[in-house]
């Protein structure tokens, strides 16, 4: 990749990847979803998620399966907020520079 | 490296931080590796690097919390610019402290070394005061010599023709001619010795000038060197 990605936006991926699933979801699983649009390591995601679920962005249960308890993540309202504002902040961002790229004139 | 190693490793290196976050980090790769099956064991393994990094990537986003505008993540990871400056910063002081400390040395020898030089030049000054000055004295002493010498023979010359042209008049002319002639002579003398003094002011002394100038660089150049 040659494009870093930015806490703000590693931050969106994730929740966003998370709003998809209405029941939650779990580490290994968005990781893997994560990966379909970003490469990142499977270290990088953990701290990601701690943090969001330290900022009420998403919320976190335990749910019996298979015999052990997996540990399920699934977005808030403040997060489902957040993921809104990042949406509109990136569609702003990229069609500016989609425009710049293809030779357009900005507004 | 096993599953149940790289567990019990990354337990071991995250004692410093509190009770909570170790709980939830391990419970978080626990379940991570469970959830991937057996099957992916050994490539998470080897994605993970090593207990190390994870351990370092989670106590990163604790240290974060303090100051949250400074790293960053991305998809290697935490990075934090601020470190990244602040230890380039920290290079560039110990570069220049080095240079400093070198130049400090340099500069202790080089004043040594100038003291050195001092002492010898007060210790030896009476052998070359007295040939310098015995140098300059005959220097000065030829010239004013010659100087006076010319002078000397305008005059002797000038007043021996006055006598020669007084005898013309009163009628010995041979020894009129005789003195006259000498007269010139000795004018011609003097003239020849304007022309060495002149010579000796003109070309010699720049040249002795030049000269004394050159052994003065050339020490001074081959000190340097040495220096360097």
């Amino acid at each position: 990749m040659v494009f870093n990605t930015g806490a703000a936006l590693l931050d969106a991926i994730v929740l966003a990847v998370v709003c998809k699933e209405k029941e939650g979801t779990y580490g290994y699983k968005i990781t893997q979803d994560v990966r379909q649009a970003i490469e990142v390591s499977e270290s990088t995601l953990y701290p990601v998620l701690r943090r969001l679920q330290k900022d009420d962005c998403l919320e976190v249960y335990d749910m019996e399966c298979g015999g052990r308890n997996r540990r399920y993540y699934k977005i808030t309202d403040k997060g489902s907020a957040q993921l809104n504002l990042y949406r509109t902040e990136w569609v702003n961002y990229s069609s500016k520079i989609t425009t710049l790229f293809s030779g357009g004139e900005l507004a | 490296m096993s599953r149940e190693e790289f567990m019990r490793q990354l337990e071991a290196l995250l004692t410093d931080i509190s009770e909570e976050e170790k709980r939830e980090a391990l419970s978080y790769y626990r379940s991570y590796f469970e959830d991937a099956g057996e099957e992916n064991e050994e490539r998470i393994l080897k994605e993970l690097e090593s207990p190390e990094k994870v351990a370092a990537t989670i106590k990163a986003d604790l240290g974060m919390e303090q100051s949250p505008e400074n790293g960053t993540y991305t998809e290697h990871g935490y990075e934090d610019e601020r470190f990244e400056q602040k230890q380039t910063v920290d290079l560039k002081k110990k570069a220049g402290q080095g240079k400093q400390s070198s130049r400090s040395v340099y500069d202790e020898n080089r004043t040594l070394k100038i003291i050195l030089i001092v002492a010898v030049v007060i210790l030896t000054s009476p052998v070359w005061g007295g040939l310098l000055t015995g140098f300059l004295g005959t220097v000065v002493g030829i010239t004013v010599g010659v100087i006076a010498a010319a002078g000397a023979l305008y005059i002797s010359g000038g007043v021996l023709l006055g006598i020669g042209i007084g005898q013309f008049a009163v009628g010995s002319v041979a020894v009129g001619f005789a003195l006259a002639g000498a007269g010139m002579i000795v004018w011609a003398i003097a003239v020849l010795l304007t022309v060495f003094g002149v010579w000796v002011c003109g070309k010699a002394v720049p040249w002795i000038c030049n000269i004394l100038g050159r052994l003065w660089r050339s020490i001074f150049h081959t000190m340097r060197k040495q220096q360097l």
